[in-house]
């Protein structure tokens, strides 16, 4: 399983956008305090092992091995922005948008993602009865989709 | 195959008589199930079938069942398994368990949710360390990625509810 050049540029382009965006936001900041950064690696490994195809060529291996250092320095990056942004607008008019119920959105997410994980696991063994690398592929995006649904659904629908 | 059927028996004596020991004994409260969390134990429950329909040779993965990893894991497992059993029985005469009326309280339903997370960072670790070493999916790798998860859920567990909470 290969993936098209424009998916990965897509898929860039959509990481840069998601760590972009909330920099450049003027009224509301996220304080990355609440974030709970153990389900966000899960999650990041979880990327990294749908980026990783069947067969390895030199090229493909480049972005992943980009990627997997790309990510943790933007999200470095990230943080000392908005932790510089924070205290350079102290007494201003700003609303951080996170607390401690974000840090529980995301473990319930991530308890979320692993009931997929390992109930599409069974489900493909008692099927199949056999499992390759792309039904394992199929097993870790199953799970990442709970994951980020689970987030959106806890976030906006239950907080 | 005897050896199989004695370990089933065992642990299912072991399970009973840790129920009883757990419901029968008075100090404690009664034990509340209104704070586990049953998604993350369903999950470890689905985890542990599918864990053990590999290890049992119920699934094909086109190799020969008999290799060194499935040997090792077919006694690592009940081991390890009895181990956190007795793990579990000293700590709850030990420390007893989060300190309310009914034995529970959210910080249970936390410490599953936390585990679960954790589980599934190692799950996915184990995965992609032995993905980006090998191309073939063998069912060795898949018993030590499953084992990973699990290992890491009941360890979890323990430090979260008998020493966090």
């Amino acid at each position: 399983m290969t993936y098209p050049t424009w998916f990965i540029i897509i898929a860039v382009v959509m990481i840069l956008l998601a760590f972009i965006v909330p920099i450049l936001r003027k009224s509301r900041i996220s304080s990355m305090q609440n974030i709970d950064y153990i389900s966000q690696f899960a999650m990041f490994i979880s990327g990294a092992i749908l980026l990783l195809p069947k067969d390895q060529s030199q090229t493909t291996l480049m972005i992943t091995l980009i990627l997997l250092i790309g990510i943790p320095v933007l999200v470095v990056v990230q943080y000392l922005v908005t932790r510089w942004r924070i205290k350079r607008s102290s007494g201003l008019k700003i609303t951080v948008t996170e607390d401690e119920r974000t840090a529980n959105i995301y473990v319930k997410s991530a308890r979320n993602a692993l009931f997929a994980n390992n109930f599409t696991l069974l489900l493909l063994f008692l099927i199949l009865k056999t499992i390759d690398h792309d039904s394992l592929l199929i097993i870790v995006q199953s799970s990442t989709l709970v994951f980020w649904a689970s987030y959106f659904f806890y976030y906006y629908r239950k907080v | 195959m005897i050896y199989q059927i004695l370990y089933f028996a065992a642990m299912v004596v072991l399970v009973l008589s840790l129920l009883l020991i757990t419901l029968l004994r008075k100090k404690q409260p009664r034990l509340s199930t209104k704070y586990w969390d049953f998604i993350s134990i369903g999950a470890m429950f689905f985890g542990g079938f599918a864990f053990l329909s590999l290890l049992y040779h119920d699934v094909n993965l086109g190799q020969t069942p008999g290799d060194t990893i499935t040997k090792i894991m077919l006694i690592v497992f009940p081991v390890v398994m009895t181990v956190f059993m007795i793990i579990y029985l000293v700590l709850f005469f030990w420390k007893g368990g989060i300190n309310s009326r009914v034995n529970d309280d959210e910080r249970t339903e936390f410490a599953h949710t936390k585990s679960a997370r954790n589980a599934l960072l190692a799950t996915n670790l184990a995965l992609f360390l032995y993905l980006t070493n090998s191309e073939t999916l063998t069912r060795s790798a898949l018993l030590i990625v499953l084992f990973s998860g699990y290992f890491v859920y009941f360890a979890s567990i323990y430090f979260y509810y008998y020493f966090k909470a």
